[in-house]
């Protein structure tokens, strides 16, 4: 006898339809697979012979021919087991075809039957109801993920036993219950707000200014000095996430199996941290699975890399298509895939190989040659898709009896999304969503300078020996400055400001 | 650039290399000019084997038989420098006086420099940042009062010394460890460009000679030559400086050096020599200046219009150096405007951002 189960399998967040067929047919007892099952999916047989014995069901006794279709296509992972297994029990009698047909099946079993958490539930359901789906049963421990789905019914079984009774009926499972998105606030994730910072003005100034423009950031500063704290604040100024931002985010974390069951969606924009020793694939993705990389994990979040120049210089080029263009397309070896990346990059560097350059307590035992290199090993393309450069003290502000008083990331926050506003009206129909993406018609257009300006510019570029690349960034910053003060016109104060964060653009660092 | 035989000789001599000052002289023990040298060179060569050896005999052969002279002088016409030998109209008889006389300059930039009053400012190829400062102000005094700066290209305080003569626009010789077509060290390379445009680069060595160990002692004592004096800023115990300061001595120039913290091992050299020779302190470029009745230009006077916040950042910057956060106190601003106002000044010229957020005068 012949059965057909509908399941859904994954190529990056994209997910294809797979159709199981199993035949069941008299002959010496044997199990057959066709349609390019990977090792995960033929140990299934196993998995589902010990699942279906142990639920107190039939395992056929006869020959059993599975196919996977498309069969030109890699079928991976253990989420085929739960419709492998309703597949056999159909094609054996034990389940209504009839009833089977309407659903889409997922889920990893164990040996007794009971149902595995599986990865990637959100952008399989998201990808199945566009295909036209309605019906879908998944492991329970994947209920959260399927709860914000609206437009779909999600049926969470805990075990093979519980899905067979809800197909026949004895034993209906209820849909899972839909839930408002509610975005949590990025300070709940560290509970670090600007607020108990003291004293770092010009850090926190340009944080504000990057956020607000959507610019990256490079903190340069000894270590000590709080640029970890200073990035983990970022998240608390930054725009709550919108639903359709936190679904794109979630998919992400949901197929690297980063996703926590027990909330089942990202409400917070992600902080990524990778640590120096980050390879290639793992930062932009890639490996034999073309897994999505730190650059996608910190999609519409903060990827942060400590002590940039420790770094593999080949990991920091390969950030530059992914920084361009807002995604990252990751080869593996029968297609490609692409990963959304588009974040904000909060660097840090010491200013040279000891830490000291520059410190009126410390002397400084590097030579300038070695500080020469240290900078260097920061590209010029790299550099150039880094607006703000701003240098952080190590200094005890005890020292300053007026330091000032730290102002709560609230304030902060509010003032960057008036300017994100801003920038959402300039740029409507246009590809860029915030000032850091303007191109070089852009800057014309919307970076104009009166004559004042220009001069200042010019000036700027004599006397600091600012480097001619300096000068598309300056504008963009000084765009967004004028935007926090809601100006329409870019004026010498907001291009003087905006002078004070091209630290390594002076020619004479080192 | 056209070259009388014998300055053509001297060039030869210079370009046939491997012929230290010592075989030179023997050299010149033989015959009455360098021309008869070129001339009767084959005739001579017996003597010459017996004086200096036959690898030595050779170089000076296959020199001449390959026309060096006339082929250096050609590539010297296309980077637009000259060779300068004591034949030369802008030679300094001193060069001549030198324990090991250089046989040949070769100059790119204004030669006329050579006959200004130069001081070399010589120091630690690490500086710190009191090191940097003392190089800073102490040569745009110097140079703003008529003084050329003579410095060696080298890290460190060479090159600030150098960059603070250009950023005045003021007249700077570089001299050289090497040929004028090599750049030592590396990211100078600007740098030598600058100071062949504006200034004066200097070497005794010919085109595609490098930098070796004994090249940068030889200098040494070009540039104690070229100056009047030798201000060292900053020095640690083994500094090269010394060296520069030996020759200085020899040829009886005078020698400035700047006091430094008793425990920093940068300023270990000058306090030393300090505490060798008590004439030399300066605590700034007004004793130097003194020292040479040079009457002080009091500079341009400022005429800019500073609102009052300005002045007090410039008032309370004059105490000493101040972080943003002091400023920021200080004036009751935001960050945000008073960041405008530090560029403003800055670009004025009238303050310099430090780094760790720092501001100085």
């Amino acid at each position: 006898m012949l059965a057909k189960v509908k399941s859904y399998a994954l190529n990056g967040l994209q997910g294809y339809p797979v159709e199981i067929e199993v035949d069941i047919n008299a002959g010496v007892p044997a199990v057959e697979m066709v349609g390019l099952p990977d090792a995960a999916v033929k140990e299934a047989k196993d998995r589902v012979k010990s699942a279906i014995a142990n639920s107190g069901l039939q395992f056929p006794i006869k020959r059993i021919t599975i196919n996977f279709a498309p069969a030109d296509t890699k079928k991976e992972g253990a989420l085929l087991d739960l419709p492998l297994s309703m597949a056999i029990l159909c094609a054996s009698g034990q389940v209504e075809q009839a009833a089977l047909s309407e659903y889409v099946l997922v889920g990893e079993l164990s040996l007794d039957g009971q149902l595995r958490h599986v990865n990637g539930v959100t952008p399989l359901l998201i990808s199945g109801m566009q295909a036209g789906f309605r019906r879908f049963v998944i492991p329970k421990a994947n209920e959260m993920e399927a709860s914000f789905i609206k437009g779909i019914e999600v049926y969470a079984a805990d075990s093979l036993l519980s899905v067979v009774n809800h197909m026949s009926g004895v034993e209906p499972i209820a849909p899972v219950e839909h839930r408002e998105y509610n975005p949590a606030h990025g300070k709940a994730l560290y509970g670090f707000d600007f607020g108990d910072v003291h004293g770092q003005s010009m850090a926190k100034r340009a944080l504000e200014i990057a956020v607000a423009g959507g610019h990256n950031v490079l903190m340069i500063g000894p270590p000590g000095a709080g640029k970890t704290m200073l990035a983990k604040c970022v998240l608390s100024i930054m725009p709550d996430m919108t639903f359709e931002e936190a679904v794109e985010v979630t998919k992400i974390h949901s197929v690297a199996g980063l996703l926590d069951a027990t909330k089942g969606i990202v409400a917070v924009r992600p902080f990524r941290s990778p640590h120096h020793s980050v390879t290639i694939p793992a930062l932009v993705g890639g490996d034999r699975k073309a897994k999505p990389g730190e650059v996608s994990l910190a999609h519409l979040g903060v990827l942060f890399l400590d002590e940039v120049p420790e770094y593999n210089r080949r990991a920091l080029e390969a950030l530059r298509q992914p920084m361009e263009d807002g995604v990252v397309t990751v080869s593996r070896i029968a297609q490609s895939v692409e990963y959304p990346a588009n974040f904000m990059l909060v660097g840090s560097m010491n200013p040279c190989p000891c830490g000291n350059y520059g410190s009126k307590a410390n002397n400084c035992s590097c030579t300038s040659q070695a500080i020469r290199n240290y900078i260097h090993k920061l590209s010029g393309p790299l550099l150039d898709r880094i607006d703000i450069q701003v240098e952080v003290d190590n200094i005890s502000y005890s020292e300053f009896s007026g330091a000032t008083p730290g102002e709560p990331s609230e304030k902060v926050r509010e003032r960057v999304l008036r300017v994100r506003e801003v920038q959402r009206k300039r740029y409507a129909g246009l590809p860029m969503m915030t000032n850091s993406g303007m191109s070089n018609r852009e800057i014309k257009q919307y970076c104009a300078l009166d004559k004042e300006s220009e001069g200042l510019l010019e000036i700027a570029f004599h006397k600091l020996g600012l480097s001619a690349r300096a000068s598309y960034r300056i504008l963009r910053v000084a765009r967004t400055i004028a935007d926090l003060e809601g100006a329409e016109q870019i004026t010498a104060a907001h291009l003087s400001e905006a002078i004070q964060y091209r630290s390594l653009d002076r020619k004479y660092w080192g | 650039m056209s070259y009388s035989k014998k300055e053509l000789c001297y060039i030869w001599l210079s370009v046939a290399g491997g012929i230290s000052p010592t075989k030179r002289e023997k050299l010149f023990a033989l015959v009455e000019d360098v021309c008869d040298l070129y001339d009767g060179l084959e005739s001579l060569e017996a003597d010459i084997v017996a004086s200096v050896g036959k690898e030595t005999y050779l170089r000076l052969l296959s020199a001449k038989e390959e026309d060096a002279a006339l082929r250096e002088v050609e590539a010297l016409d296309r980077l637009g420098a000259v060779a300068l030998t004591e034949e030369s109209e802008h030679w300094l008889p001193i060069l001549s006086e030198l324990a090991q006389p250089p046989l040949v300059l070769y100059a790119k930039g204004d030669v006329r420099l050579l006959s200004t009053p130069c001081i070399a400012v010589v120091g630690t190829r690490a500086p710190t940042r009191y090191g940097r400062d003392v190089t800073e102000s102490f040569v745009a005094d110097l140079a703003t009062n008529g003084f050329t700066i003579v410095s060696g290209l080298a890290r460190g305080v060479d090159t600030i010394a150098h960059r603070m003569a250009l950023q005045y626009e003021k007249p700077t010789v570089g001299v050289m460890p090497c040929g004028l077509d090599r750049i030592y060290p590396a990211e100078n390379k600007e740098l030598y460009e600058e100071i062949g445009r504006h200034g004066l680069l200097l070497t005794e060595y010919p085109l595609g000679t490098g930098v070796q160990q004994f090249t940068f002692v030889e200098r040494n004592r070009l540039i104690a030559a070229l100056a009047k004096g030798v201000l060292v800023t900053e020095a640690g115990e083994k500094s090269g400086s010394s060296i520069t300061v030996n020759h200085a001595l020899e040829q009886g120039k005078d020698v400035f050096a700047v006091p430094g913290n008793i425990y920093s091992k940068t300023s270990m050299g000058t306090n030393k020599l300090l505490k060798d020779m008590q004439g030399a302190l300066v605590t700034s470029a007004m004793d130097i200046l003194e020292s040479y009745h040079v009457a002080v230009d009091p500079g341009p006077v400022c005429e800019l219009q500073l609102d009052i916040i300005e002045s007090q950042i410039m008032e309370a910057l004059e105490d000493g150096d101040k972080h943003i956060e002091e400023l920021l106190a200080l004036t009751g601003m935001t960050v945000s405007q008073i960041g405008a106002i530090l560029t403003k000044l800055e670009l004025m010229g009238l303050i310099h951002k430090l780094n760790g957020n720092y501001y100085g005068v």
